[in-house]
């Protein structure tokens, strides 16, 4: 047993922010922060790869990993191609507050869906369908978050650097939501 | 049965990921509409530096730097060579000097491999002049294994003050009081030694100048250690030097044994590599002279210096503009290609491409002959108030013409 604290939920899900939030940060040296039409298919895809890498690392068996990787490109590339937007590396263009949240959460909410469905297929369990639900819900809530975060930061600061720290953010809740509910996926180990 | 709808699953996943990056990639690539602008002759250079910047250390962070600013119309990058008391390129001077031929980190990053040598390479494919800078000039920190080596070397103020506070524009924002030690310019192993830099570079790299800043002076309350003392003395019937370090006599004398030297460094390189230039990018001739005993506007009427990049970090547009409109400005600009540094900021000072924009235009209405920026990492980095792509497009609608190779000096 690599990791003693996986056997706990909280250990499960220490892990998998863990590896979540470290995907972020390796991501960042992959592809740039922008604004809506700045990320592309290309980048959510890279982007996805980025995170889904680590966290297939945590599920047992190579087969299931590499559909977890896979089906979490496909989720990104296919929200960012039908106009969602690559979520997780996007700002929103408005610096207002109410809209941002507002848009954060239907964004978030939607995005969130097609990741989750997206990987939803990579999950060979009979209540797997939760988990696009568990998705929706944690990015519905992370980016209005991040991303308030982020306009205060950059308002402080007069730097963009802000906004990338509300990403973090985002990205540090998405890992905690997600996880406390990914702790179910041990059965594929 | 189950398999086979997994494995039919599995196969469909993949199929949609294909279709998917296929269809969207190529629209998903930035696109710069390239006009069919007049080329011009106009600098557009950018100080790449290894303090409060990634951009020499990350993973491919050369490499994408010098893809964007070539797609970006600039063409011509000041690599850092010389900073606290370290080489940025192999150097065998620094070895035998100091004991490190390259500086540590960056050494280490780059697996030992010359990092100059790269830069050179892929700059060329790209078309961009390469200018090392020797950005520390004669300064160094207390701590570096030169000044721990040769504290003969530097040079002191009164009553045995050994050191400055000195802050280059981009460590301004480390928080720490930098107390910098000299290495005198007077000293002739001080020359031989920052010569020999110098003539390292010229003679092993394939570079279309070097640079030198507003470090390579001395400043004025400096030329109180015994061996400039001694040489005044010599110079002078045995008196001493003035107690006040303003005396306009001993300022000129200083500043004269500077100017000298330059001139040494200038008939070393051209002796090397004619054709190689020779830039200097100061600070205002008042202050420099004044400060730093770098008298560079005599540098320019001996023709010493090949091309000037004047800096002019300033937020304010008609304080701007005044350093622009100088007399020994207008006098360089009649006789040398004349550029501006233009501050793009730093973590503590961001400046806004409106900015950017507008010194760029009054830089380009008084007709000089390019712009330099400071820094890489605040071109279109994240610590600047705008997101990177939309700084890299007004970059690009500035530069939207490309320009012509920068090899000759278009005046002289």
């Amino acid at each position: 047993m690599p990791f003693a604290p996986i056997n706990t939920r909280f250990g499960f899900t220490l892990l998998w922010t863990s590896a979540t939030f470290g995907g972020f940060l390796l991501s960042l040296l992959l592809i740039e922060v922008g604004e809506k039409p700045d990320i592309g298919v290309v980048e959510a895809a890279i982007g996805g790869f980025a995170i889904a890498l680590p966290q297939g690392c945590l599920l047992k068996e190579p087969i299931f990993c590499i559909r977890w990787i896979l089906s979490s490109i496909l989720g990104w590339s296919i929200i960012t191609a039908i106009g969602i937007g690559a979520v997780g590396w996007m700002i929103p263009s408005t610096q207002f507050l109410p809209p941002r949240i507002l848009s954060g959460a239907i964004c978030g909410a939607l995005g969130g869906l097609g990741i989750g469905w997206a990987q939803w297929l990579a999950i060979p369990q009979p209540m797997a369908w939760r988990w696009i639900f568990v998705s929706s819900a944690s990015w519905a809530v992370a980016i209005p978050v991040g991303s308030a975060v982020g306009i205060i930061l950059r308002r402080l600061t007069q730097l963009f650097l802000g906004e990338v720290m509300g990403l973090a953010i985002t990205w540090l809740l998405v890992g905690i939501l997600t996880g406390m509910n990914a702790h179910k996926l041990r059965c594929l180990r | 049965m189950n398999r086979v709808i997994r494995r039919y699953f599995s196969y469909l996943l993949c199929l949609g990921l294909v279709v998917t990056l296929t269809v969207f990639s190529l629209s998903s690539l930035p696109v710069y509409s390239q006009k069919t602008n007049p080329l011009t002759t106009e600098i557009r250079g950018v100080w790449l530096t290894n303090v409060a910047s990634g951009v020499l250390f990350v993973p491919w962070g050369i490499n994408r730097a010098l893809n964007q600013l070539s797609a970006l119309n600039f063409n011509t990058i000041y690599p850092v060579v010389w900073n606290r008391g370290h080489t940025f390129y192999k150097s065998a001077v620094a070895k035998m000097t100091t004991g490190s031929d390259t500086q540590p980190l960056l050494n280490f990053m780059h697996g030992g491999r010359d990092v100059l040598a790269k830069i050179v390479t892929l700059a060329k494919n790209k078309d961009l002049r390469v200018i090392p800078w020797f950005e520390y000039g004669f300064m160094t920190p207390h701590y570096s294994q030169l000044a721990k080596r040769y504290p003969d070397w530097l040079t002191i103020g009164q009553e045995g003050i050994n050191s400055i506070k000195e802050v280059p524009p981009e460590e301004i924002d480390n928080g720490l009081v930098s107390k910098q030690a000299w290495l005198n310019p007077l000293n002739p192993q001080v020359q031989e030694f920052i010569q020999a830099l110098i003539l390292e570079v010229v003679r092993d790299y394939d570079v279309d100048g070097i640079q030198l800043d507003d470090h390579f002076g001395m400043p004025v309350q400096f030329g109180y250690d015994r061996f400039t003392i001694e040489l005044y003395q010599q110079e002078h019937q045995g008196k001493s030097p003035p107690s006040n370090p303003f005396n306009s006599e001993w300022m000129r004398w200083r500043a004269d044994k500077i100017t000298d030297f330059m001139a040494e460094i200038y008939q070393a390189v051209k002796a090397v590599k004619p054709k190689i230039k020779i830039s200097l990018s100061p600070n205002y001739q008042a202050f420099a002279y004044k400060y730093y005993l770098q008298d560079w506007e005599s540098w320019v009427k001996k023709g010493l210096v090949d091309e000037l990049i004047l800096q002019v970090y300033r937020n304010d547009k008609n304080s701007f503009i005044a350093q622009l409109e100088q007399p020994s400005v207008k006098l360089a600009q009649s006789l040398i290609p004349v550029g501006i540094g233009i501050s793009t900021g730093t973590v503590r000072n961001p400046v806004k491409i409106a900015q950017i924009k507008e010194q760029v235009q009054a830089v380009r209405d008084r007709n000089f002959d390019g712009i330099s920026f400071f820094y890489w990492e605040s071109l279109w980095g994240y610590i600047v108030p705008e997101s990177p792509q939309q700084r890299r497009k007004t970059f690009f609608d500035m530069f939207n013409a490309k320009t012509v190779r920068l090899l000759q000096p278009n005046k002289l």
